[in-house]
């Protein structure tokens, strides 16, 4: 398949129209029915509920593109189909941030109200805990896996797992300790949740600009991540500088995948199966899979949040991550099997 | 591949920095999780349960020949036994045992989860209390020849069974109907009390067959990463008993404890909001913070008319002796015109049950 200018921008206009479609299908759906609201005129519930059920849609794309995205660039520059998001360690990292976060911050700082120009601006210092805590375990990382400067893969992963390993230990440390309701609560975190009580928007304002960015820098490095397929000499001898492109992919997939923890707590899956669905069906052009992973990673998570909020309230709550595997795994086994075996960023 | 890795750290600048980095936040980790222990319920009370209190173990407080000697992991029967005035019958306690004071000196033998076996061994009680969800661990607890009683504690009915059933097992019958028979008053005397209030407020020019409609109110727990979903108090349950008793009507349908959208919630338009925040639980946030909760619903009569109420109250949720001040905590609740009115007086909560609630602060 090669890659047409015509072939980009059909291909980009149909996600596009999909993921307005399924958002359209995420606002409809939920336990309150809005017809009878709508035949007593209720408008201002209806506003209401409608600004509760969009929030709810944004976070999920927002999270959705953010890991898809990052587990595509995850699985080019780590030349490994296991890649995913939560590889190095970073899901640790940030939810170990928001737990202890949860669990110590004293209530005056709980919201942090900023103020960017005249706009002010609430962020939850537990997301921004999350969020540093990242930051910190991918300089940790990078810290530990590097050698002179130059960061090797196998070693990369390696740390991540180990760090990985680290938190998960340290998170139940926390969780053995702490009480009944807390411990709870903990779980319930641990399970990913998308949506909030409070209605932030401003704080999905932020992370609105800051996924945009990243996307933008992939885009940016599309052509580098095709050129590193083929090896890092063969990149070399192409003209890339391999450190250099690794290592700003690599901290931008991060950030990502640490946003979308801060956000929603850990969603496993979205990040490992979407690239490979989406790479199975548009094939390995990084071009075009960069993008279409953005709106692939939205649609599938915007999809999911949806379904779960028509199951009865009797069936439980079932965190979005049980959905995203439920309902990602026999597609993608479906895909593996139709597409001949050859799955995966290095076998090419 | 490791060992040359190793070799290498202490010459690495950059890895030995690493390295101080991941001791750093090893640090970090070891004490959090000891100051969350210390946060966690187990309050400053509950702390010396280590050395000593195992030497005590080993030599109880000389039991009565013939006395019943019991260990309780469930709070709510823990407090039942003391209330009846068996207190120095218990041996040992659950880790979420708190309340009375009186009992906290007691060795701690286990929770929900687990049991500890050799405290279990060396305190030989006779009667070993669990929760209804521990069945399995009665044929174990047996092969010790510890008897085991699991009793269903979920509604004002099984508290009254509960009493019943531990004045069998303690031999304390009088004691045990002494408190039904206090409860059961204290109860009514909330009861009508409400009644009387009610008759108060209702329109004297109204027909006297027109009465007063109860107040819809919702019962829900704060969760302090403030989900989209909220769990709250459903029909079939204990909350709503003493709800109804108080006068108030639950706006949920739904049986048991459950989670629940907010937008399904909020649809629901309660007149009063009641979020059950026990202490343990939230240790960093304050009332208007819970509130705020609630604040992007704005034309839900409760939001709208400020009335969300914050109830630290522990023994709101628990079954126990202490249900019928719970009940009167939600009645004086539901008759608070809004958030920022001071709550009933002191005096007038300590009516309904004399004695009993003089030291309330919980750890």
């Amino acid at each position: 398949m090669r890659l047409t200018r015509q072939r980009y921008v059909i291909t980009l206009i149909v996600c596009a129209l999909v993921l307005i479609l399924v958002s359209a299908f995420g606002l409809l759906m939920g336990p309150v029915d809005p017809l009878p609201l709508l035949r007593e005129g209720r408008w201002e519930r209806l506003r209401q509920i409608a600004d509760f059920r969009l929030e709810g849609v944004v976070t999920a794309s927002l999270v959705g593109a953010s890991l898809a995205v990052s587990g595509a660039a995850f699985q080019a520059l780590l030349r490994n189909p296991l890649a995913e998001p939560f590889i190095l360690g970073i899901s640790g990292g940030a939810s170990l941030g928001v737990i202890l976060a949860l669990l110590f911050l004293p209530a005056q700082l709980v919201e942090l109200q900023l103020s960017i120009g005249p706009v002010p601006v609430f962020l939850s210092s537990l997301s921004l805990a999350g969020f540093l805590m990242a930051l910190l375990t991918i300089a940790l990382v990078f810290a530990i896996a590097q050698r002179r400067g130059r960061v090797d893969p196998y070693r990369l992963i390696l740390t991540g797992v180990i760090v990985n390993a680290f938190y998960a230990a340290a998170i139940m440390l926390v969780s053995a300790l702490s009480g009944d309701k807390l411990r709870n609560e903990i779980i319930f975190y641990l399970m990913g949740g998308i949506g909030t009580a409070a209605g932030r928007w401003s704080e999905l304002a932020v992370a609105t600009v800051l996924v945009f960015i990243g996307i933008a820098i992939f885009m940016g490095q599309a052509k580098g991540f095709n050129l590193m397929a083929f090896g890092e000499s063969a990149a070399t001898s192409m003209g890339l500088n391999v450190n250099r492109h690794r290592l700003l992919a690599l901290v931008v997939a991060s950030l990502l995948a640490g946003l979308s923890v801060s956000l929603a707590g850990p969603i496993g899956f979205v990040g490992l199966i979407v690239p490979h669905i989406l790479r199975m069906i548009f094939g390995p052009d990084h071009r075009l899979l960069i993008p279409v992973s953005v709106f692939g990673g939205a649609i599938f998570l915007v999809l999911a949040h949806s379904l779960l909020q028509i199951i009865p309230p009797e069936i439980g709550p079932l965190p979005v991550g049980v959905v995203t595997a439920l309902c990602g795994v026999p597609f993608f086994i479906l895909l593996m099997r139709r597409s001949g075996g050859s799955v995966g960023g290095s076998d090419r | 591949m490791l060992l040359p890795v190793m070799n290498k750290m202490p010459h690495n600048i950059a890895t030995g920095k690493a390295f101080g980095l991941l001791l750093l936040i090893c640090g970090l980790c070891l004490v959090a999780g000891l100051v969350s222990a210390g946060c966690s319920n187990d309050g400053p009370a509950s702390r010396p349960t280590g050395e000593g209190e195992g030497g005590d173990a080993s030599t109880p407080a000389v039991p009565q020949i013939g006395k019943v000697r019991a260990a309780s992991v469930v709070p709510s029967v823990t407090e039942l036994i003391a209330a009846m005035g068996c207190a120095d019958q218990l041996v040992g306690r659950g880790r979420y045992c708190q309340w009375p004071p009186e009992i906290l000196h007691l060795p701690v033998i286990g929770d929900y989860v687990t049991l500890n076996h050799e405290r279990l061994i060396v305190l030989q009680p006779d009667l070993l209390i669990l929760n209804t969800s521990d069945v399995s661990k009665v044929r174990q607890m047996s092969n010790f020849g510890i008897r085991v009683i699991a009793p269903r504690m979920e509604t004002v009915d099984d508290v009254y069974q509960v009493i019943d059933l531990l004045g069998t097992e303690l031999g304390a019958p009088q004691k045990a109907a002494a408190l039904a028979a206090e409860l059961r008053a204290d109860l009514a005397e909330v009861t009508r009390s409400v009644r009387a209030r009610s008759a108060d407020d209702v329109d004297p020019t109204a027909t006297p067959s027109e009465a007063p409609e109860p107040v819809r109110v919702l019962i829900a727990f704060p969760d302090l990463k403030g989900g989209a979903q909220v769990q709250v108090v459903g029909r079939d349950t204990f909350v709503n008993e003493l709800l109804e008793l108080a006068g108030g009507s639950n706006v949920v349908s739904n049986s048991g404890y459950v989670m629940l959208s907010m937008e399904a919630v909020a649809n629901l338009d309660p007149q009063v909001i009641i979020i059950s925040a026990p202490g343990d639980m939230g240790i960093n946030r304050t009332d208007d913070q819970y509130q705020a909760a609630w604040s992007r619903w704005k034309n839900v009569p409760a939001v709208r008319d400020n009335r969300i109420f914050v109830l630290r109250q522990p023994y709101l949720t628990l079954p126990g002796p202490r249900m019928a001040l719970a009940a009167k905590l939600l009645a004086d609740t539901l008759r608070r015109p809004s958030a920022d009115s001071a709550p009933q007086s002191q005096s007038d909560a300590e009516t309904a049950a004399p004695g009993r609630q003089s030291a309330e602060a919980q750890p």
